[in-house]
Formats: C-alpha cells, structure tokens, sequence
C-alpha cells in the first residue's frame, strides 16, 4: 500500500513539478463563469423567438477599466458548448473573454437543427457578437464593435467562416477542417459537371444518425413546454430541422442530392457567399475525406482574392483526429499565435514567414510561393505549411517556381481498354475510407483494415515506373479518359496511391474523386471524353515508390449505382497531369493487368462471373468461422458433459466415512500390474500385491526396481498398461474419491516454493474440498516438528525439514492408507528414529502403511509385512518375521569353537564354516537347516550358548536380489 | 476455485506480472512528463491506434494510451505467463503430484486452474487501465477522453474503457488456451511460457504478411485492433463481433487438448 502511495504520489509530484504546460486540462476553472441567454428570431420570415444557451467567461484581472479581447468558441455538429470547456479553459488563461454557446437545436438552446444555414445560425453569431458588444470586459474597436475571433471547427469552423463573411466586426476567424462547398463536399462530382455527384453516404449517415442518438440531442428539450421546439409529429427527425431532415432522407435513398438539397447546401456554403477580408487561419487534414485539402485551399483563394490575410496550415490525419488537435494538441499553439497575432498584434513565433512552409529533413523551413502560376498572391500572407514532409535539395525548389506540369503519358498498347462492371444493387464495394479515420490504407492495421479492399472485376489499376527521385506533389491533378457504359450512366471513383517497393499501398491523401455521369455514351467505339479533377493533395512521393491510378466502379463510403452493367474505360488518350515542385516525366503510367478487369470483350462475361463468384468467396472466411464456431462450441458441450458424468461417479464422501468404521474390502488390491513405457522398458512387470488393514508393509527393492512406479500406479498418477488397482475395493482412476482415504508422498516433498510450510498445508487439505476441522492439522505439524519454520516460505527448507513437512501433509486427515515413499530420505539419525516411532505408532493404531524404502533395517525395524520388488516383480513377500528367517548366516556361540568347526565343516563345508571373533560363522545351505546345525552340536555335546541369524532381512533380501554381501 | 485462486496470488510470479504491466502506465506518466511529449500531432509514426497522439489530454486519455501500448504484446505475455506457468510450474516443483494425490479429478482440476488464470489475465487487462487512470489523472487531470473519432464524455468513456478492457482480456484467451494447452505438455514453465509467446510473434508476424489472403482472417490476432471501433460515436460492433467469435475454435483447441492430454498424462515428475 505504502509503495503504492510512493509511486503514484510520484507521478503527481512529477506533475506539480513539471507545471500546467505538461497538462492537456485542468480540473479548476479560472476566471468567473456566467451563462447568458441570447433571444433571437427563428428567421427572417419567422419571428418565433428562439433562446440560445451560451456561456461566458471573463479572465481574472479583466473589468471594464482594464478590458480584453473576445473568442466566440462553436462546437462542432451534434455536440454542445460543454464540448468547448477544455478549449475555453486555455484561452481564458491566455486572457481572453471566451464566449461558448450551443448553436440552434443543439444542447440547451431552443430551435432545430440546420446546415449553418446563414440567415439562420449565420445570423444567430452576429446577435452573439451584439451581447459581446455590450459588456464593458470586451474590448472595443469602436463603439458597438468588439474585439472578436470566431474559432470553431468542422460545422463550427464552417459557422466561423460564415460569421467573419457576414459580419465586418470580426477581427480574426480561426476554422478548422471546415468546408467550403458542402454539396460538393457531401455529393462531389470530380468532373465538374453541375449534377450532383454520388452521396458520400458513409459520413452523411454518421452525421445524421445523430437524431436517432440519446446523447447530445434532448427530444424533451425540443418538443417540451417551450413552446418553440418542432412538432412532436416531426419526431423521426429529432430536433433537425423538418427541411434538412428531408433533404437527408431524400440523398440517403437516391444516393445523391436533388436541386432542392443543394439549394439548402448552398446556403451554408462560403462559395456562394462573398468574402470579407478577415484574417483567417485554416487548418486542414490531409487525410480528411469529409472536407479536403480543397476544402481548405478553395477557402483561402476565395479570401486571397479579396485581400484578407491568409494561413493554411495542413496538418497529418483525419477528420476528427486534426479538429482535435487543433482544440487540446499541438496545433493549439498555432492557433493561439494566430488569435495573438490578430486580437493582440502580437506577432507569435509560430507565423515566422509568408508563403508555403516546407520543412526539410533538418527540421529548416523553406519558403516556396504558390505552385500554380496562375493564381497571384502578390505580396499577401498565403501559407502553407507542410509538416513532417522533408523536401529533397535546392533544385526541386526552383522547380517549383517554375510551376511544372507533368503530363502522364498514353499507357502502353497492350491494355489500352479496360471493361469494369458495377455489380448489381451496388454491392459487393471497394472499401478505400472510414469517415473520421480517412482512408484505410493509411490507417497501419487498423481492425484488419490495413489495405485498400478493391472488388475483382470492379475495377483497373495503371501503376508507373519507380520514381527516381522523391517528388512534391501539391495542388489538383487532373485526368482526361474516354469512357463507354452499356447503361448509358456510369459512376467512377478514380484515386491516386503511391505504392512502396515492399508493395505497400497508401492513398494519397484524400485524393478519392468520385465521378457521377448521368449521360455517358453506350457505344463503345464512341466514348465520351470525360475531364476529371483530383482533389488538391499535398503528399511526398519518395525515390523508388511509384504512382498507382485506380478507377473503380464502387466504393462503400458512397452511395452506388443499383443498375449492374458493364463500363469500358478507354485510356489509349488518357492524359494524367500532376501538379507539384520537382516531378519528372518517369509518373507516367504503364499498364499492369489489374485485378479480374478483361480486355477484350469476349472474356468480360467470365470475368463478371467469376467476379461473382469472388464476391461470394470474399464472405468465404465468415462462413467458415461460423462452422468453426459451431464445431468448438460442440466439442466444448461434449467435454462438458464428459466431466459431468465423472462427477456424478464419485461416491458420495459420507459414503466413503461410513467405510472406514466398517471392515471393509482390504486398503490395496494389486493385480497383474504393468507398465510399460513408450521406449519398450518395463518398469512393472506383472506386480500382484494385496495389503490388508492395519498392516505396515514395506516395499523393498534396489533402485530401479519398479518401486515408486507401483505407488505410482497406486496413487492414479500414472495409468496402468495392464492389470488393475483397487483402493477399498474400488477400482482406482485418477483423482477417485477413494483418495479421501489415502495420505501419500511420492518421491521427494511436492511442496509450493512461494508459500510457508502452513499454507502449504492448508491449502493441500483445502484442495480436496473437506472442512479444514477435520484435517488434524496441528497433530501433522507436530509430526513434522518445524517449529517456527513453519511460517516461513517453503523454498528456504532444507532437504530434511520440506522431506517432515511433506509427511506432516500425507498425515493431513488422518488416512487410512498412508503411502510412504522413501519416507526417511534426507533425514537426520534422530529424525529417522522419530520417523520409525510414527509408522510403529500408526500401524498399532490402525493404520494402514505401505511404504517403501531401500533401507533393510528400516523396513526390518517398523514394518509387520515386507515385499520384496526386482525388476517389476515381486520376488518375496510375507511377514518380516518370516523373511528374516530366510537368512541363511547363523552366528554360533560355543564352548569350543575348533570343534565345532571341524563337526560342521564335515556336514556342510569347509567353505561355509568360519571362526570371527569369539564364535562361529555358518552359511547354511537351506533357510530351514538352522535347527539341524544346532541339534548336531548339541548331540556332540558341545554347549551352545547363543545361536542367531546375521542380517535376517537384510541377508534375505541380498540373496533374493542376487547382489554381494 | 478460492484455494486456487489463493494458491496462484500467493505465487511470486503473479504478483510480479500484475506489478510489472500496473506499472507500465506509471513509467510511460513518468517519460511523458520529463519528455513533455504526447500531444505533436494526431498519429505518431508506429502508433495504429492514434490514440498516443492525445495521450496528455486527460487521465482518461492516458488510460487509453496505456491500454493501446501493452495490448499488442505485454498484455499477451502476462496471460502466457498466468496461464502457462500453472501447470508445468507445479510439475516442476513436484506439487502437481500432491495436487493429483487428493480425491479431485483430473478435468475437474484443469477447469479450476484455466479459470483462475483467465481470471488473473481478465485482472492485468483491467490493471492497465486502472492503474493508466490512476498516473494519467493525477499527471494531466480529469477530463472526457479525445479520440480518433471525437471526444466522449468522461462518464460515457469509463464505460467504453470497460468495455475495451473486456474485448482486450477475451482477445487474449486464445493465447491462455494455447499457453495452458503448452502448460501440460512440459514439466518446465519457462518452456511453456517462452513456447507461447513465441506462437503469438509467430502468428502476429503471419498477421502482417498481406500476400496470405484470407487465410489471415483467421489468425486469432486478426481483430487484435477492432476495441478501438469502442471509441467511435455509435461503437462499431462489426469487427468486434468477429473479434469475440474468433476466439472460439483457439479456445475449444486449446482447451480441448489439455483436457484430452492432462486426463491421460502419465505424471512422472
């Protein structure tokens, strides 16, 4: 606990130390709070007023005699002003008043849901800049106009523009990932053309699920007691706008916007607004495949155009990864430079030059004027700033000044027409981009999506040669084809990749360019030329990657074409032309035989088969899960059911308790008992063996014997080959109840190192599921006499004390059947004696004890019975009283022992009679001729005094075994 | 079960490998503090998650930071560690003999201890991210979490953590089962162990060959990043149904054959 406290009371420590900097939020809030309610109308036709909720915060130190400038801080599309607490948090610190509110039909504010329309929510930021107007903390650039940046991002940074268009109060806009055109960034349509190009239905469903979401949208709020909310009839549509969820639902089944929908976009859209020279700071991603890089650079033309100071800051990653960044991350900073810069005319350090920022690999900024030659900057602040994109040397630079068109070259002759087909009902679709993330294959492993997923059949690649140096690209490419359709509409998604020499594959930014043409030509040997512009992109292509141009017929972020046909694409005058610094004319692509795509006609038809038959295979791997699935869950049923019937076998334990009172079956029956090992050695060999109760029996046998195999067997830790155990009668399997009954040590203490010598106990009783009462487990430990040892970790015992405590845990319970191992080993004299007290003990007791042991005189001295094992067999077994009398050494004591000899030697051999010490040393041909020798010396009349047999067991034992005294 | 579990907590290694992936938040504040990194920019290079980019917004954040870097491998060893080690290690030292010597049969002993390693993994995958909220917080504070895909609430994101926590502890059971199914073959618990991890950098490296097709969906690391689909607004559940599912036939294998091995194993140790 207490280093618990050391270690995390560290990490706190660290952060006191290391300051607020390190930290992305803090917990308190600085500077004062209010919540200010701002009455606006519904719209310009409708008087109904609406409440906005917003909250305002005023830096300490800022009153009327001493005021700051403003922020208004907009939330982002299905979220609140709650959203910008962090944000307003690092803004109040820096003193700026920060002004939060929640725009219509969002949070607490009354009003439905639109596009930024802007009479409407456009309207709602100047009545917004009103109340800011009125408070003497805000600064005053003149009477009733306030010192003001608007900052927001995505639909927030979409509002910002908006309000710095409308109102000339605005003194800095601050929009992040926002838009410019939002039909042609919800429906593009890559060639231009007026009609709507296929719905991005990805992104537009994530954005309009949103009503059918508890959190962020409050139903009560908008259909309650107000008064103003929408009708509760509207009630599919939450709290949007009836119009907007119309024209939602109304892409959503077409799959593009009608003229009604895009006249509804078209409000919310900068390109149709006229600009005001406001200084604006627009951050983009560069793989944000909601609103692009276009996006952002159609934005800052449009307000280059009319003077206003302009940064475009791309930066890497999606959508709402760069929005986030640009809130608590690293982009923040650029940000607060830039509200510095313009609020303050403090001049940040982060906006050191004007013009394209490249970094190079040193880290050095390199300043290039706009690529395109056609669009003058003049002197204007237009910045573009390339993060992490190091330029190669001086050359690419002035190349870049020049402006250089690369045009692609016509690919080669042997694939100049490619037929696609676009399947039926518009599945199954190339998977290229996940809204939020960007394109899959930028995001590394992401959830198995780590590459493009392009549909055989569906569509063609042209990949060109190796570059040989790294090139900039930076600006639109653009692309002339010639294409036929045999439905007379064609939809095609046509994309730019860089493809690394291991192979992998990276979209180039948000370079998807959907094209919708709804009038194509369905004569193939008359095409139509169709002029298709890519999306502006800024990525490095490095030396050896080459450039990939896929046009494909579907892709599943877009709404597709339902109708199946066939689309030729004719690229025998295809003309790719790439924008940037540096590039050389090696881009041109050269054919490669794509995927599934057919040349000539004969063959499409195969290939749309087998296309389908493709598409069903790609589900392949589910279905076969599924079955796998299926297979495991019934393997797991059977095995479960398995272990239920071996535990419905076990006796009952009360059972088995009766049994021990009564006299039952004997503890050990042994028949015909063998193992034999995989290597064909056979460590038992036909072994019968029955020990009754109340015996101590001794199992003799040198090493190697067949010894603890047998107990072994005995105890269910190995299976029999042949032959059979029985424990009280019952059959023995591994872990059988019948266990309850016997306490065992197998060759040498299995002890827990990590656990003291009681818990070792204790849980070693535990295991088997009795109550701890019944273990006698004060009686074991005194057995073992370990004294305080046994609190500590058994892996601190010597060989001797875990050998005592081992015994101390067979004796747990008391059993009937003790099972001894080589009980004594490691033992001390005076522990060994001890030892053979406890067996003599337990036998008078009743206790059954089958032990073994290569130690004679410890069987001789402890045991009633003895069994004497060799090679797997028993070779003897009986009472140790019977054994010893096999000895054949008797040791004669007599009166005169040279005529002794001279009498004995006649009858059994010189040999075999020999004087040591004070008497006589006989071998005896027979066990039984003992009494034979002491009657013929007795006949002699010799007087004997003592006659005893040398060894006993020891002597029988090494005659059995054949070994040398 | 509670012996077992007791038996295993009491182990050194356990308190070892619970200690040592709890404090891996704890060094990852430590060196986000004195580097004062963390927040350049979204997506770091070698970061699929995204999530380390954010990883000094709020302790939360750092939560999820800690879950994303110890997912892919730590995560994985610990289990290997937890689920490999419990029986070779007793074979080892000579206890599974007395463990086998009391009346409890053999299935009915490797339920318990694959239970109770699985339970100590589900408790290391818990520890990241508790132990990520514990430094995050009192290093960057408390705040809702920032992702990839938008903020989330902090209430909300607790929910989701948990969530992504019990995907992460059931993506890693099928290296429990292969290490348990290892764990009965071998008599040593480092064998058992090194074994397994050995098998999850063979299959992650299997995993990233693209040229294996299909065949790759199936590898049980597949779905190993489909928990980040938790963060998204409506969480996508498509590739974490897969994740979950595909977990199955490891498991039955695995299971099935140290049942089918264990049951039948002659213990000579």
């Amino acid at each position: 606990m207490l280093t618990l406290l050391v270690v995390y009371g560290g990490v706190w420590l660290l952060a006191q130390w290391r300051g607020p900097d390190s930290g992305g939020t803090a917990a308190a809030a600085s500077g004062s709070i209010e919540l200010l309610t701002v009455t606006v109308p519904t719209s310009p036709d409708d008087a109904t007023p609406i409440v906005l909720d917003a909250q305002l915060r005023i830096p300490d130190g800022v009153s009327s005699d001493a005021p700051a400038p403003a922020v208004v801080l907009l939330h982002g599309f299905g979220s609140d002003r709650s959203s910008q607490a962090a944000r307003a948090e690092t803004l109040v610190r820096r003193g700026y008043v920060v002004l939060a509110p929640s725009a219509r039909g969002f949070g607490d504010s009354q009003g439905t849901i639109g596009l930024a329309d802007r009479d409407r929510e456009g309207r709602d930021l100047i009545a917004l800049i009103d109340a800011l107007a009125g408070r003497d903390e805000v600064l005053r650039d003149g009477p009733d106009d306030p010192r003001v940046a608007l900052v927001g991002a995505s639909y927030g940074g979409g509002l910002a523009l908006i309000g710095g268009a409308l109102d000339d109060r605005v003194d800095a806009v601050v929009a992040i990932t926002a838009w410019h055109d939002l039909a042609a960034a919800l429906a593009p349509n890559a060639v231009g053309a007026p009609a709507s190009g296929p719905l991005k239905v990805g992104w537009t469903s994530l954005l309009f699920t949103a009503r059918t979401l508890p959190s962020g949208i409050d139903l009560a709020a908008a259909t309650g007691a107000s008064g103003v909310g929408i009708p509760v009839s509207a009630e599919r549509c939450g709290r949007f706008d009836p119009d907007v969820c119309a024209l939602a639902d109304r892409a959503a089944v077409d799959g593009r916007l009608d003229a009604a929908g895009a006249a509804v976009l078209a409000r919310a859209s900068l390109a149709t607004l006229p600009a005001r020279a406001v200084p604006t700071l627009l951050v983009q991603g560069r793989d944000d495949t909601l609103f692009g890089v276009d996006a952002a650079l159609a934005n800052a033309l449009a307000l280059d155009a009319v003077g206003a100071p302009v940064r475009v800051r791309l930066a890497a990653g999606g959508h709402g990864a760069v929005g986030t960044s640009a809130a608590t991350g690293a982009l923040a900073t650029e940000v607060d430079a830039w509200l510095d810069r313009w609020l303050r005319a403090q001049d940040g350090g982060a906006l050191a030059a004007d013009g394209v920022l490249v970094h190079d690999a040193a880290g050095a900024v390199q300043t290039l004027p706009w690529p395109d030659a056609s669009r003058s900057l003049g002197a204007r602040e237009l910045g573009l700033t390339l993060v992490g994109a190091p330029v190669g040397d001086g050359s690419s630079a002035a190349a870049l000044v020049q402006g250089v068109l690369v045009d692609g070259r016509p690919v080669s002759a042997t694939l100049d027409v490619a037929t696609v087909f676009t399947p039926a009902g518009g599945l199954p679709a190339a998977l290229t981009s996940i809204p939020g993330l960007g394109p899959v294959g930028n995001l590394a492993g992401l959830a198995g999506l780590s590459t493009v997923v392009d549909v055989p059949g569906q569509h063609v690649a042209f990949t060109g040669q190796p570059l040989d140096a790294s090139v900039l690209l930076l600006g639109p490419a653009t692309l002339l084809l010639d294409v036929s359709a045999e439905t007379g509409e064609s939809q095609l998604f046509v994309r730019l990749a860089s493809v690394a020499p291991g192979g992998l594959t990276t979209i180039i930014g948000s370079s998807f360019a959907p094209v919708r043409l709804p009038v194509v030509s369905d004569d193939p040997a008359r095409p139509t030329r169709v002029g298709i512009t890519l999306p502006d992109v800024v990525h490095r292509l490095e030396a050896g990657e080459r450039l990939r141009l896929t046009i494909a017929t579907t892709d599943q972020a877009y709404a597709n074409l339902r109708r199946p046909g066939t689309v030729r694409i004719d690229v025998t005058d295809a003309r790719l032309t790439l924008r940037g610094p540096g590039l050389t004319p090696t881009v041109a692509p050269d054919a490669e035989s794509a995927d599934g795509a057919r040349v000539d006609a004969a063959s499409t038809v195969a290939g749309r088969a087998s296309g389908g038959l493709r598409a069903v295979w790609d589900q392949a791997p589910l279905v076969i899960l599924l079955v796998a699935a299926l297979l495991a869950a019934s393997i797991a049923a059977v095995v479960v059911g398995r272990v239920r019937v071996a535990r419905r076998a076990p006796l009952d334990p009360v059972e088995v308790r009766l049994a021990r009172t009564a006299a039952g079956p004997p503890p050990v029956v042994i028949r015909g008992l063998v193992k034999e090992y995989a290597d064909g050695t056979r460590a038992v060999d036909g072994l019968d063996l029955s020990v009754e109760a109340g015996q101590v029996v001794g199992l003799l046998g040198p090493n190697g014997a067949g010894k603890t195999t047998t107990l072994r067997m005995l105890l269910g830790l190995i299976t029999p080959t042949a032959g059979s155990v029985e424990l009280f009668g019952q059959a023995m399997r591994p872990g059988h109840p019948v266990l309850e009954r016997v306490g065992a040590l197998v060759e040498g203490p299995g002890l827990v190192p990590d656990l003291s010598g009681r818990d070792n106990l204790e849980l070693f009783w535990r295991a088997g599921g009795r109550p701890m009462e019944e273990s006698g487990i004060e009686w074991a430990m005194s057995v073992a006499d370990l004294g305080s040892a046994i609190d500590r970790p058994v892996r601190a015992y010597s060989h001797g004390m875990a050998q005592r405590l081992a015994i101390a845990q067979a004796l747990l319970g008391r059993p009937e059947l003790l099972v001894l191992d080589e009980p004594t080993d490691g033992l001390d004299p005076e522990q060994i004696r001890a030892m053979r007290r406890l067996l003599v003990r337990l036998g008078a007791e009743g206790h059954t004890v089958l032990v073994s042991s290569h130690l004679l005189s410890e069987v001789e001295q402890t045991c009633t019975h003895a069994v004497v094992v060799l090679g797997g067999r028993i070779v003897a077994s009986g009472p140790v009283s019977e054994l010893g009398a096999r000895g054949r050494t008797l040791i004669i004591e007599v009166d005169d022992r040279e005529r002794a000899q001279v009498l004995l030697s006649a009858e059994l051999g010189a040999d075999n009679v020999a004087l040591e010490g004070s008497g006589l040393v006989v071998t005896l041909d027979r066990p039984g001729r003992s009494a034979d020798v002491i009657a013929l010396l007795v006949g002699a009349g010799l007087r004997v005094t003592t006659a005893s047999r040398r060894g006993g067991l020891e002597d029988a034992f090494l005659q059995l075994t054949g070994a040398e005294a | 079960m509670i012996n077992e579990i007791e038996r295993q907590l009491r182990r050194r290694r356990t308190f070892v490998g619970l200690a040592g992936i709890a404090a891996v938040p704890v060094v990852l504040a430590i060196a986000f503090l004195i580097a004062g990194a963390g927040s350049d920019g979204p997506r770091e290079t070698g970061d699929p998650t995204g999530l380390f980019g954010f990883a000094t917004a709020s302790g939360l954040n750092f939560a999820l930071m800690s879950t994303a870097a110890t997912a892919p491998f730590l995560l994985l060893s610990v289990v290997a560690l937890f689920a490999g080690d419990t029986i070779s290690s007793e074979a080892a030292a000579g206890s599974l003999r007395s463990l086998l010597v009391r009346p409890v049969p053999r299935g009915r002993l490797l339920a318990r201890k694959f239970t109770v390693a699985l339970l100590l993994s589900l408790v290391a995958a818990a520890l990241v991210p508790l132990s990520g909220m514990l430094a995050g917080t009192l290093a960057y504070g408390w705040g809702p979490v920032i992702t990839p895909f938008g903020p989330l609430a902090a209430g909300e994101s607790l929910v989701r953590i948990a969530a992504i926590t019990g995907y992460l502890a059931w993506s890693a059971v099928w290296v429990a089962a292969v290490a348990f199914a290892l764990s009965t073959t071998t008599d040593t618990s480092v064998g058992a162990v090194a074994g397994t991890i050995v098998i999850v950098i063979v299959v992650q490296i299997l995993d990233a060959i693209t040229a294996l097709g299909w065949l790759r969906t199936f590898l049980p690391v597949h779905e190993g990043l489909a928990w980040l689909g938790l963060l998204a607004g409506p969480p996508r559940w498509g590739d974490l149904t897969r994740g979950v599912v595909l977990q199955l036939p490891y498991l039955a294998l695995g299971v099935g054959y140290a049942w089918w091995n264990f049951t039948r194993k002659d213990v000579l140790s």
